[in-house]
């Protein structure tokens, strides 16, 4: 299974870089490659093969930034901070972004258990249908499963997703969250920041701070069930 | 996919994502808050000039699920009783920045006529003896549900099968998706050349509902029926 950064919609990016054209900072220089780099209606959240590469990056193959190794310490070191940050851990909630966010969630509940010694009951949380793009755009993804095992109001929901970019999918995940209730609190966690928010929402717990120009793609990629590595394209 | 018409010329493709994107909403429904933000700010015109209950209802509360603008027009108290025509209708509601036509009608090929008519997507909530594809839909998907799988399950479709739109969007939404369809029931009631699509005609309804995982009954469609089939109710 391939994951990539949520917010790739080809529209979005198209009209990002016309803005930053507009204001002429230096990411105008990449603004050719992302349009027609869209044009080719690579689909986010797409199919499996594992190449991230893809019509979108010519000449270019993608380099592994972060191999399962390094996405195992970061999930561990994530796990971590997540019982630091709430030492009153039976209150915490733990919910996956599907579809991407669901294996470095599993990895990272897997460290809270081994640390606290119980396991937390992780959710699932589609937020497709919450999404502000996607009405109007042509082909509709179909929405994954959402499972939420236990009740949000008054615990705390420590949101968990692969990619953080533009900030769009957290906005629209923590819309869904407070529809089931109404949480304590939430916090973000997410393996790789890659930059480039374009809503005020902030990280609370970091794997790696990865800089990338806005056209590069960043994608998780399940090699096998448990085993992810890290893509740039 | 823009309009939905018929499953006679739906593509097997959508009928499978239809069916496994309402798997994934299923659960909003039994949610505290059955309520997604989807189609905010949207308009949904349900158009019914044929009575209606779950049909009518099932759209409103889809519409109102997804956070669209639901505005229900029945036959009655419509401008259609004051002689304006359908077409005129339907072309005043689109010019209102409706962005979604449901139609009822009891005559066959009204929504596939507004969907030549207007910009917007129509779907076809039952036209007179034609076709009713979202009840299809409900249907292949509860079979779906119950037994696991469409492919290769024997369905069995007994009744006034000639007059029902059901059986129609039926018959073809599950021969597409795979399934064996045997059909039963009295001789006047059998449709003409469903052989050709692969369906099954059972000479007896013990037949025709032997083996089968799923058994669909129809009533007698007596709206349509004008008394021609039979000497009396009664028989």
């Amino acid at each position: 299974m391939t994951s990539s950064a949520p917010p790739e919609d080809p529209n979005r990016v198209r009209s990002a870089s016309s803005r930053s054209a507009q204001t002429g900072s230096p990411l105008t220089a990449s603004a050719g490659t992302a349009s027609g780099a869209s044009s080719s209606g690579s689909s986010e959240r797409a199919s499996s093969s594992g190449d991230a590469s893809g019509p979108q990056a010519p000449g270019s193959a993608h380099r592994v930034v972060l191999d399962h190794a390094g996405v195992c310490r970061a999930a561990t070191r994530i796990a971590h901070e997540i019982v630091e940050r709430n030492r009153d851990i039976e209150q915490v909630v733990p919910v996956a972004i599907a579809a991407g966010g669901i294996p470095v969630a599993r990895l990272i509940v897997d460290g809270i258990r081994e640390i606290v010694g119980r396991a937390l009951e992780l959710g699932e949380l589609d937020v497709t249908l919450y999404r502000d793009d996607v009405v109007g755009r042509g082909k509709r993804p179909v929405p994954h499963r959402t499972r939420m095992p236990q009740s949000v109001a008054g615990k705390r929901v420590v949101l968990i997703d692969d990619v953080m970019f533009t900030g769009r999918t957290v906005r629209a995940a923590m819309d869904a969250v407070i529809d089931f209730g109404r949480p304590e609190g939430i916090q973000v966690a997410c393996l790789v920041d890659r930059g480039h928010r374009e809503l005020p929402i902030q990280v609370d717990f970091v794997g790696k701070n990865i800089p990338t120009q806005r056209a590069e793609r960043v994608t998780v990629v399940e090699l096998e069930p448990g085993i992810l590595e890290v893509r740039v394209a | 996919m823009k309009h939905l018409l018929d499953t006679e010329t739906l593509p097997r493709e959508d009928i499978l994502r239809l069916l496994e994107t309402t798997e994934a909403m299923l659960e909003i429904s039994q949610r505290e808050v059955k309520k997604v933000p989807t189609l905010r700010g949207r308009t949904v015109i349900n158009l019914f000039l044929e009575a209606s209950t779950r049909t009518r209802v099932s759209f409103e509360i889809a519409a109102k699920r997804l956070s669209a603008d639901a505005i229900n027009v029945g036959a009655s108290g419509s401008s259609l009783s004051k002689a304006e025509t359908l077409s005129d209708m339907a072309r005043n509601l689109s010019a209102m920045q409706a962005d979604v036509l449901v139609v009822r009608d009891r005559n066959a090929g009204v929504p596939a006529m507004l969907a030549r008519y207007l910009d917007i997507p129509v779907i076809n909530a039952g036209d007179g003896e034609h076709e009713h594809p979202t009840q299809a839909l409900l249907d292949a998907f509860t079979i779906r549900q119950a037994t696991g799988g469409i492919e290769g399950r024997i369905v069995a479709i007994v009744g006034d099968v000639a007059h029902s739109r059901v059986a129609r969007s039926n018959i073809h939404a599950l021969i597409k998706l795979g399934a064996e369809v045997r059909i039963a029931g009295p001789r006047t009631m059998m449709p003409v050349g469903v052989e050709e699509l692969g369906v099954k005609p059972c000479s007896s309804m013990e037949e025709a509902v032997d083996g089968a995982h799923a058994i669909m009954m129809l009533r007698i469609q007596l709206e349509r029926l004008q008394g021609a089939l039979f000497a009396s109710l009664r028989e």
